[in-house]
């Protein structure tokens, strides 16, 4: 791999990243990491006018630019978005389907140009390698998102745990005041003891609050473990790449379709998708190949919302740019679908709403199962067909939002 | 073909830094058993101490999960405790975008843990 | 005084409670219901909710069960009661609760103007904010105090709705077994057939002392506290699923609420009940098939916590 593509030069992915980067100039940089929202990269040629001498300059441009049209992943382009599709391979997991890109220029490729997939040994951006380096042999200096988030919990756990001390030094100090028996000195004395631990509290919060995360100038003092060993390989000493980009089925049918990605056997992007889907028209994997559709069509970057027990996230930007603004569940016109108790969708907004984001319902209009199997069994081309049957479904949306009357009330 | 139950304790490892996790092969399915990491970055107060025998069940997102399987899993890992229930298994649930959550699993009504 | 057993008025199906002395006892045995009532002049108010109290199905099946309550038909016992009115009764009603409320109204108007003038020459004095604090208070006490008792005492009289002293009488009329019976089947009518083990998951907590209340608006069945909601926050949010074999607890539920609980403090329990083709006959609604067939043992649940890492 080569050196610094894998994350290492990737400061700006983090909020309180090391060196303090002014606003504009880090919005900047992220523009510069992260030019392009789909792996696609447009050629910039010049306008053609009336004067003739305009043809000849658009006229080279035309054949300067030809040849980068069929890219070879070519090294020193390598966070640049090409238009070779990336290689892809599939693998089931019991009865679960997962897509795996394994190449490092693919990985980088498809993370950097519209954030797809995720590292499968990282919360997004696969950057375990950076982390597992700089853990096992001390190699890098610039911190992982992962990284600081341990980091930020275990400021945030230093705080509680202080706090709990400070409520029981509190307690303490109270039962002795109310004992007569207990001397004036004593009380004065841990009443300063206590006031002085609640100054720290306090500071400590207020650290916690603003404080960028500070970059470890050591690495991290943990051990090396015996499974670290066996990563390393005993004659060249490099890590061995444990982590690849896992996509989500329906970004793999997304990326086939606009020619981003070529899974091996499956040619197209239908027989991507045939691959991922149970044959019913309202089969939930379809469905979501449908919604996540809509919104990359729509421009934004979609991302799963597991963590917050939505089906997509849909950031404006991508992750390392804004956080995501709404949660994406999906409901369909069918009965006994998911998210049609009243009690799942509560708790799902309570949890979304939690994290201050809005929370929009997918609405579904799901075809005939006639209507459905027509499209599949019939004769056109596989790649028109994926936009046939798609132009069966509808989506609406509509958001929803927890409002308590005597709280919400103008 | 990798198992669920490799994926699961791959990310224990090598992303949530476990160690010596081994595989414990139930008569229904494959659980996990190991430590978390001693400096543990788990959000817990001191009323959670994790041990260094944790069993994790891998589980994924699309699966059909029913209080008789868990209560099986809990009922299994107990016959080889000399007949004692283990107080939480970790469910693992791996998601299709290749993401694992963990969530505790205990055995009965738990109190909640102070946040 | 002994206990008496509580008449539940069924109205729509729904348990209903309109004694505030029969409120108090049941939130004595750890049932809190949630108040409903808004007032005939105010309907529009909706923060400060008043009598009647609404019970949940499985509140009241506890209740009755374990013979706290019994069940009366609330429309008849109404109507019961409005035929024994005579015209001049409801006349002389009307006529003594106006008479009351114009004279109350006028004597606390009065003296709340006199507090307020007392509190504006006190302003003008010289003295420390404590010390006017102090003054302010016995003023308060003075003049305004014997309204905030005693008013009190007459607004829970007024509102027991109950000028009528046959109403006990009147409502344990009911309280034969044929009209339990028939009651029973309509107080379970409105609910699926997840009722059952709702209510074994239910009856499991309550014995191991938590008070329950709805849970919808943290997405589970109920919410439980270790002891009244007034002094405690929520420990556990609670679900169950119907069939402990093949119910599919659901790994999003699973998710989702494991992290809404760990968000607010709490765990989220999911339960049901072992047995389970004894206690479908229970479905119908037959009191003594989920009376008899409900053991301790056959309740299973486990509770979900975010784990806080991965």
């Amino acid at each position: 791999m080569p050196e610094g593509s894998t994350g290492g030069s990737r400061p700006e992915t983090t909020p309180g990243s090391a060196t303090a980067i002014p606003k504009n100039n880090k919005r900047r940089n992220l523009m510069e990491l992260y030019p392009f929202p789909l792996p696609i990269t447009p050629i910039y040629l010049p306008s053609i006018t009336n004067n003739p001498l305009s043809w000849l300059v658009a006229g080279y441009a035309y054949w300067t630019a030809f040849p980068k049209l069929a890219l070879f992943s070519d090294e020193s382009r390598a966070n640049q978005p090409s238009l070779t599709p990336v290689n892809c391979e599939y693998e089931y997991i019991s009865s679960a389907i997962i897509f795996k890109v394994t190449s490092p220029s693919g990985m980088i490729t498809l993370w950097r140009s519209g954030f797809f997939g995720k590292g499968s040994l990282s919360r997004s951006d696969p950057s375990w390698s950076t982390r597992t380096a700089r853990r096992v042999m001390g190699v890098g200096t610039v911190l992982t998102s992962e990284e600081i988030t341990n980091l930020r919990r275990q400021e945030r756990m230093g705080f509680k745990n202080a706090r709990d001390r400070v409520q029981q030094m509190e307690l303490e100090l109270r039962r002795l005041m109310s004992q007569e028996t207990t001397p004036e000195k004593i009380i004065k004395e841990r009443t300063a003891v206590l006031e002085a631990e609640k100054t720290k509290l306090a500071e400590l919060r207020a650290d916690l609050q603003k404080k960028p995360v500070k970059l470890a100038t050591t690495p991290i003092d943990e051990e090396i473990r015996e499974e670290d060993l066996q990563l390393v390989h005993p004659v060249t000493g490099e890590l061995t790449q444990l982590e690849y980009l896992q996509l989500m089925p329906c970004e793999a049918v997304f990326l086939t379709l606009i020619g981003c990605l070529k899974v091996p056997a499956l040619p197209t992007s239908w027989s991507v998708l045939q691959m991922v889907v149970s044959g019913s028209a309202n089969c939930e994997e379809l469905i979501r190949c449908i919604v996540y559709h809509h919104y990359r069509s729509l421009g934004w970057c979609v991302r799963s919302g597991i963590k917050f027990g939505t089906d997509f996230l849909l950031y404006k930007g991508g992750p390392p740019f804004t956080h995501a603004e709404h949660g994406i569940i999906i409901m369909q016109n069918q009965k006994g679908c998911r998210n049609t108790r009243w009690v799942d969708i509560s708790g799902t907004a309570r949890v979304v709403g939690g994290v201050k984001k809005n929370m929009i319902i997918a609405f579904v209009d799901v075809p005939e199962q006639d209507a459905y199997a027509k499209v599949v069994d019939g004769k056109e081309h596989d790649e028109v067909k994926l936009g046939v049957l798609y132009g069966l479904y509808k989506v609406t949306e509509v958001g929803y939002r927890r409002w308590v009357p005597s709280r919400n009330r103008e | 073909m990798t198992s669920l139950a490799e994926i699961v304790a791959t990310n224990l490892v090598h992303y949530n830094l476990w160690t010596a996790v081994e595989d414990v092969v139930l008569s229904s399915r494959t659980v996990l058993c190991g430590a978390p990491p001693p400096t543990s970055v788990i959000a817990t107060d001191s009323s959670t101490v994790l041990s260094d025998q944790e069993y994790v069940l891998p589980l994924l997102v699309s699966e059909k999960l029913t209080l008789a399987t868990l209560d099986g899993i809990f009922r299994e890992i107990a016959e080889r405790r000399a007949g004692v229930r283990p107080e939480k298994v970790i469910g693992g649930i791996l998601n299709t975008d290749g993401t694992v959550v963990y969530y505790f699993i205990w055995d009965g009504v738990a109190k909640p843990r102070k946040n | 005084m002994p206990a008496k057993c509580v008449p539940i008025s069924l109205l729509n199906n729904t348990p209903l409670v309109f004694d505030l002395s029969h409120v108090k006892q049941l939130r004595e045995l750890g049932v809190c219901g949630v108040l409903g009532g808004t007032l005939p002049t105010a309907p529009q108010q909706n923060v400060f909710l008043g009598l009647p109290l609404q019970l949940m199905v499985e509140d009241a099946m506890w209740l009755l069960e374990q013979k706290h309550a019994y069940l009366v038909p609330g429309r008849r016992l109404y109507d019961c009661l409005a035929a024994t009115l005579l015209r001049q009764d409801i006349l002389a009603i009307q006529a003594a609760k106006q008479e009351m409320t114009d004279e109350k109204t006028r004597e606390r108007q009065e003296a709340s103007r006199k507090f307020k003038i007392k509190v504006v020459e006190l302003n003008t004095l010289k003295i420390s904010k404590s010390e006017l604090c102090n003054r302010i208070k016995q003023l308060e006490a003075e003049y305004l105090g014997e309204f905030k008792t005693e008013d009190l005492d007459e607004i829970i009289q007024d509102n027991s709705a109950f000028y009528f002293n046959n109403y006990q009488s009147f409502a344990e009329s009911f309280n034969t077994p044929e009209m339990q019976h028939s009651l029973y089947l309509q107080l379970l009518a409105n609910r699926g057939t997840d009722l059952v083990s709702s209510y074994q998951i239910y009856r499991h907590l309550r014995d191991q002392g938590y008070y329950l209340a709805p849970g919808l608006r943290f997405g589970g069945k109920f919410v439980a506290y270790p002891g009244d909601p007034l002094r405690y926050h929520a420990h556990l949010i609670v679900d169950s699923v119907q069939n402990y074999a093949e119910s599919d607890i659901g790994m999003m539920s699973l998710v989702t609420n494991g992290r809404l609980a760990t968000g607010v403090k709490k765990c989220w329990v999911i339960g049901g009940t072992k047995n389970a083709e004894n206690k479908a006959k229970g479905e119908a609604g037959d009191l003594k098939t989920v009376e008899s067939n409900a053991t301790e043992q056959d309740v299973v649940c486990f509770s979900v916590e975010w784990a806080g890492f991965g």
